[in-house]
């Protein structure tokens, strides 16, 4: 018996539409389903990275090189290979106690350049061009241009914009100012004046949150949608009307 | 070992013995009355029946008496002989005897007596200060040999003796009353004293089995009541309140509280699904799209998309996650369908396991109809193994990474699409498309020296705020951004088309703004209902004031 690929799709579509909607379910009461279901997606999702993880870099990297070396027909120089099998032997020794220190060169290295790129990718890629860009958030340039072109409201906008900025990246970093002057035994207080700022920033870091929260429910919002578009489109199947 | 007071002990005998008292009756009779008196020692006469223990018992005890019908001979002890030291041919087989209390004459205890050896004239070697004590009277010395001729140990009566003092801090915790004053020996356990009772009745000098023995004192009656003062009766209170709570079933709070959260939730998911799933049946396009200038990051994108060469050969990140793809896709669905129009060759790279599977379920899905999809007509390089430092050799040099696709066998760097790449700067652009803004930012970073134009992303909606400081970088190094379903509505509309993101725009409309409604309510309630407990607390520390 040979079952279709179009009846497979069907009954994955089905199941698919029964999953959604055991998951929708929690909206309005947690149950044993959904928490079943949601072991479904964690292991299935584990899984399938470990098949992947087998598949696509296991075996094609480390099994066939060697099962080809041993057939006699090498597709990888036998130095990359032994490299290959030594540093793997060597991370295989973290899973016994007793040889785990075996494998610690194996795990340095692999710390240590993951540190090494991403200290030296931040520094390049986000520290340098966000300060290049907070030191230059008075556009003097545009400004100049607009205020001897007689557009005197974009030359006030842009100072508005750049004084809001720039006291929105001073009072954040005052408000993660902890430094404070000592009062004999009286608890020591900071700056008046850094307080003031750090209360400011306190406002600003607010806003900042809020904006991620929006866009945490943005995304979650859009993902609902789509999937009760899915049910609708499921459910016209069911009923013949598409 | 115990007798009741009124059981005859007569009767507990032994047949032997009482075979030998009767002989004794009959041999001394007796005035009537006077059964628990027991025959003098010295009128009785060894039995030939008689035991050998009480034999010897009698021997021993006997012998004053036996001396008593030989008065004057030399062998007479003297009435400290029993203070003296006992040979040790006689320690085995008698014990020192009790001596019966004195009278004033004799020498206070608290003197020691010196034992000194026997000798032949005993009352020569009569201390000085015994010696003024004088002879007792005949008489009285023979009516006291009758009971015993022992110097008393315990000198009872004695006017010299003195009770003994007790320390000041032994006074003070002694219960009154509970103790006796004085010496409470009862008369039986004083030395010459004859058993009464008994199996030794008769015999002197050995521990009473009468009930004085082992009466007890009727202790002090002490009363019942405590007496707690106020504090402690606080105390007790609140502890057995406290253990009263323990014992009874709590009430559930949980249970009263979770029905109308539950209730809540369910109404606040309903009206959810509701808003979102009524323009979706209805198919409606009511809601405005957003103005062409709304989204200047996105018009960047549609602008360099829009002027790319033909056959330009488009780098593709696609590190979508499986979870929020059904959110990213429209975004991504519109950015690949005007490349797709723009004759483009995508070439797609996922440095997560699931991106490579995402990438071609979207490109099926949302794509299927264009030729390029249709036919095939793009490379899927698979998944990049290792993270960062993968990332980074492969923007170093591309055709050296350890890629998927290259482990299956396969050699795309030979199409007529990636002949010509040998550096990620020959692609005329790169897109990210992540749901994740650290997927995205790594991207950004470890791509900022070999990507001197940039790059644009296509990204959901909660990356997007996180990525926005990167589009006005100096310099520069994210280009364009779209996100969410407001980026990909917007993209369509500078399209001039309706796809996926239009479809949903309406009910991505209704639904913000029934959750911005539920959380107007919803604070409102929370802002009533944290007001009604400030109130019970004033109250309650008012009473407490």
């Amino acid at each position: 018996m040979q079952i279709s690929q179009g009846f497979l799709s069907q009954i994955g579509v089905f199941f698919a539409a029964a999953l959604t909607l055991i998951t929708l379910s929690y909206a309005f009461r947690d149950n044993p389903i959904f928490r079943a279901i949601l072991h479904l997606f964690v292991g299935v999702a584990a899984g399938y990275a470990a098949a992947i993880a087998v598949q696509d870099v296991v075996l094609p990297q480390l099994v066939y090189p060697i099962l080809d070396e041993l057939a006699g027909t090498p597709t990888l120089d036998i130095i990359d290979l032994a490299i290959r099998v030594g540093l793997t032997l060597l991370l295989l020794a973290k899973l016994s106690p007793r040889t785990a220190r075996l494998g610690s060169p194996v795990t340095a290295l692999l710390t240590g350049v993951g540190a090494a790129l991403a200290i030296g990718g931040a520094v390049q890629g986000t520290l340098i061009p966000q300060i290049s860009a907070a030191a230059g958030i008075f556009n003097v340039e545009s400004f100049q241009l607009a205020y001897q072109g007689g557009y005197y409201g974009e030359s006030l906008q842009i100072i508005f914009e750049g004084s809001l900025l720039l006291l929105a990246t001073v009072s954040t970093l005052a408000y993660f100012h902890f430094g404070a002057h000592s009062r004999g035994k009286q608890e020591p207080l900071r700056n008046i004046f850094v307080d003031a700022l750090a209360w400011l920033g306190a406002v600003f870091i607010a806003v900042a949150l809020a904006t991620l929260f929006t866009g945490v429910l943005q995304a979650a919002l859009g993902a609902l949608i789509e999937r009760v578009a899915f049910l609708r489109d499921v459910a016209n199947l069911l009923l013949g009307l598409q | 070992m115990s007798y009741h007071s009124n059981q005859d002990p007569e009767k507990n005998l032994p047949d032997w013995l009482k075979a030998l008292r009767r002989q004794q009756s009959k041999e001394t009779p007796q005035p009537k009355g006077a059964k628990s008196e027991p025959p003098k020692p010295a009128a009785q006469e060894p039995d030939e029946e008689e035991p050998n223990w009480l034999r010897e018992i009698r021997e021993r005890y006997g012998r004053p008496e036996t001396k008593q019908e030989t008065p004057g001979t030399e062998e007479t002890e003297s009435p400290l002989s029993d203070t003296q030291p006992i040979p040790a041919s006689r320690a085995v087989e008698t014990r020192p005897k009790p001596s019966k209390p004195k009278l004033a004459e004799e020498p206070p205890a608290e003197e020691p007596v010196i034992a000194e050896p026997q000798a032949e004239t005993p009352q020569r070697d009569f201390p000085d200060w015994l010696d003024d004590l004088g002879e007792p009277e005949v008489g009285e010395e023979k009516q006291e040999e009758g009971a015993d001729t022992h110097i008393p140990a315990f000198p009872q009566g004695s006017e010299e003796l003195t009770p003994g003092e007790l320390p000041s801090w032994l006074q003070a915790i002694r219960p009154g009353g509970a103790f006796p004053q004085e010496d409470t020996r009862s008369g039986e356990m004083l030395p010459g004293v004859q058993e009464t009772a008994g199996p030794l009745a008769g015999l002197s000098d050995v521990l009473t089995a009468e009930p004085e023995a082992i009466q007890s004192v009727k202790p002090p009656i002490y009363s019942a009541r405590l007496e707690l003062t106020d504090s402690q009766s606080r105390h007790v209170a609140a502890f057995k309140k406290l253990l009263d709570e323990e014992g009874r079933p709590k009430e559930d709070l949980g249970r009263r509280a979770a029905l109308p959260a539950r209730l809540l939730n369910s109404f606040l998911g309903a009206a959810l699904i509701l808003a979102v799933l009524l323009p979706l049946l209805n198919q409606s396009q009511l809601v405005p799209r957003p103005e062409p200038d709304f989204l200047p990051e996105s018009a960047e994108v549609f602008n360099r998309i829009d002027t790319l060469p033909a056959a330009a050969p488009v780098l593709i990140a696609f590190d979508l996650q499986p979870t929020l793809y059904g959110e990213t896709k429209a975004a991504a669905s519109a950015v690949f369908a005007h490349l797709l129009d723009r004759q483009a060759r995508l070439v797609f790279i996922s440095t997560q396991p699931t991106g490579p599977a995402v990438a071609e379920r979207l490109l099926q899905e949302e794509l299927a109809t264009l030729p390029a999809i249709a036919t095939g007509d793009y490379t899927n390089l698979g998944y990049l193994s290792g993270g960062m430092a993968a990332l980074r050799s492969f923007l170093s040099d591309p055709r050296s990474a350890a890629l998927s696709v290259t482990a299956l066998g396969m050699n795309p760097w030979t199409s007529s699409t990636l002949e010509s790449i040998n550096s990620v700067s020959n692609f005329a652009l790169v897109v990210i498309v992540s749901s994740n803004a650290d997927d995205a930012r790594i991207w950004i970073e470890q791509g900022a020296a070999e990507l001197p134009n940039g790059l644009i992303a296509v990204t959901s909606a909660q990356a997007a705020p996180l990525l926005r400081p990167y589009l006005l970088s100096q310099p520069q190094t994210l280009q364009g951004l779209v996100s969410g379903v407001q980026g990909a509505v917007f993209y369509e509309r500078l399209r001039s088309l309706d796809g996926t993101g239009r479809a949903m725009w309406d009910s991505y409309s209704y639904g913000l703004g029934a959750i911005l409604l539920l959380i107007l309510l919803g604070g409102l309630y929370g802002r009533l209902i944290h007001m009604r407990p400030e109130k019970e607390t004033t109250t309650v520390s008012n009473r407490a004031n």
